[in-house]
């Protein structure tokens, strides 16, 4: 039997290999391996919590529900300290002495189940608070506040005879950088919690675009745009927003 | 007594625009007060206005719960920076942040001082007429010391966590451990070392003055009795830690931030 397993300590797998040396363990060291791997018997084994950056964070909920697209005939089972039974939980000090007979019970993680809280900060809270936010929080929000400028710049200029850049700047483009900021001061602040996802690498997408436009919207730079600067940090946008709601999807 | 400082570092709107980077609002009965400061403003020419800062507001007869607005690496850094310029008798650093967090004003209790959108609560609320924090111009009060409480218990929540849940339980696992919890505390960093002793050991007036932050009373004192116990035990049984912190997380209202 092969089990996958992911997990920010290495003490546990250890301890798990030790125990049970008939399985082949096979430690993820990314998140986002999971993606190379074939659904069909797939065992996946998640410690919880994650650290990430100096805080523990409990992502299973995310997980699952991004598993339950992805790999639905995977069993997924979270892997803690925490006290409670599942049949999807492996409580780390109570093992079962028949570790493939307690694998066969486990449901697979398309069918309906909720994972246990294994009682850290949860990671898909982070994430509805990160998208959804509250207040005038919202990243979508924010980005609109950049977005729809430009597009109404864009469109302005198409439409613009004779063109003139300098007026269209002064009528859409006053107070993007600013917004860029704002923007940015919120990515900061989630970006690091998101290694510990599967879908990481749709933010790992995210951030290089964001380092792109970073340039573009620095102020000094910014003064000088003309129409192919607006169109290539539109489209960058464009792309931005399109990651951004596929991550969305798992929320 | 200490002076009970609370320093909210938010996306207040009345400083955002404003040459201010911090601004102090007294609380009736006059020894407390809840000081704003914007979150952007610790990004820009911080070791300066800090530094005035520190000197001028705050000193070593306060106790300071400093609440952040959601984690995130570099803004830890720059609160650290500014716990590190200060003099306080006591800092303790949280976090709190998604709208729905203990500071929020909530309608349904009456407790909190924020609402959602960058100020302290004092607006018509539907259905509750006009509700306000504010007395004569001070902060109530009641709804400062409510806030203060949890916000004192749930401190000991995070290290609770951290350290005798996970960290300790992940270093016994598959591994002999005969070493009694207190030398094995001793090791960790001052912070969670500091908070787990305090919890233990101290006279928390949070304990007598409002039940309402704690879920179980009983229980949690019996908790506190138990990990005494535990800490000088010579060789700890993993169930019996996981029995107790259990307890005790349970029964510390909030979430761990």
């Amino acid at each position: 039997m092969q089990v996958y397993s992911y997990s920010s300590d290495s003490q546990v797998v250890n301890g798990l290999i030790s125990r049970y040396p008939e399985i082949n363990w096979v430690q993820l060291q990314q998140a986002t391996e999971i993606n190379a791997l074939k659904d069909d018997g797939l065992i996946l084994i998640l410690r919880s919590p994650v650290k990430v950056g100096s805080i523990l964070v409990s992502p299973e909920q995310t997980w699952k529900k991004y598993l339950a697209e992805q790999a639905p005939n995977c069993k997924f089972i979270i892997a803690g300290f925490a006290e409670a039974q599942h049949r999807n939980y492996l409580d780390l000090l109570n093992l079962p002495n028949d570790f493939a007979g307690f694998v066969h019970h486990a449901l697979t993680v398309a069918q309906d189940w909720e994972p246990i809280n294994t009682g850290a900060s949860d990671m898909s809270k982070k994430l509805d608070n990160f998208f959804s936010g509250h207040g005038k929080d919202s990243i979508v929000d924010i980005l609109s506040k950049i977005n729809v400028p430009l597009k109404m710049a864009l469109d302005k200029y198409h439409r613009q005879e004779p063109k003139n850049f300098g007026k269209l700047a002064s009528d859409f483009l006053f107070g993007l950088t600013d917004n860029w900021l704002d923007f940015e001061r919120r990515w900061q602040r989630y970006f690091f919690l998101f290694h510990c996802l599967p879908y990481f690498d749709l933010f790992e997408k995210c951030n290089i675009l964001i380092e792109r436009l970073r340039a573009n919207f620095d102020p000094i730079f910014f003064s000088t745009w003309g129409f192919e600067e607006l169109e290539s940090t539109r489209k960058h946008l464009i792309d931005l927003e399109i990651l951004l709601n596929k991550a969305k999807k798992y929320v | 007594m200490a002076n009970r400082k609370l320093l909210i570092i938010w996306k207040w709107g009345h400083l955002e625009q404003s040459n201010l980077n911090y601004s102090v609002a007294s609380v009736e009965k006059g020894e407390d007060f809840v000081i704003s400061i914007h979150e952007n403003k610790l990004e820009f020419n911080k070791d300066l206005w800090i530094e005035n800062f520190c000197s001028k507001e705050l000193s070593h007869l306060d106790e300071v719960v400093l609440l952040c607005h959601t984690p995130d690496e570099k803004g830890r850094f720059n609160v650290l920076h500014l716990l590190n310029q200060s003099k306080c008798r006591k800092v303790y650093p949280l976090y709190f942040g998604g709208g729905k967090d203990y500071i929020y004003y909530s309608k349904e209790t009456g407790t909190g001082l924020i609402d959602q959108t960058g100020s302290f609560q004092d607006d018509h609320i539907r259905d509750l007429g006009d509700c306000t924090i504010f007395k004569d111009g001070k902060i109530s009060y009641t709804s400062f010391n409510d806030v203060w409480n949890y916000y004192s218990l749930n401190k000991y929540k995070e290290p609770i966590y951290t350290y005798l849940r996970e960290k300790l339980l992940l270093e016994m696992f598959g591994t002999e451990f005969n070493a009694p919890i207190r030398s094995w505390l001793e090791q960790q960093p001052d912070d969670a070392k500091t908070r787990i002793n305090e919890f233990v050991l101290g006279n928390h007036p949070v304990f007598q003055e409002n039940k309402a932050v704690i879920n179980d009373w009983q229980d949690l004192l019996q908790a506190r009795q138990d990990l005494i116990q535990l800490l000088n035990k010579p060789a700890p049984n993993a169930l019996e830690i996981r029995k107790v912190t259990e307890t005790l997380l349970k029964n510390i209202a909030g979430p761990i931030y």
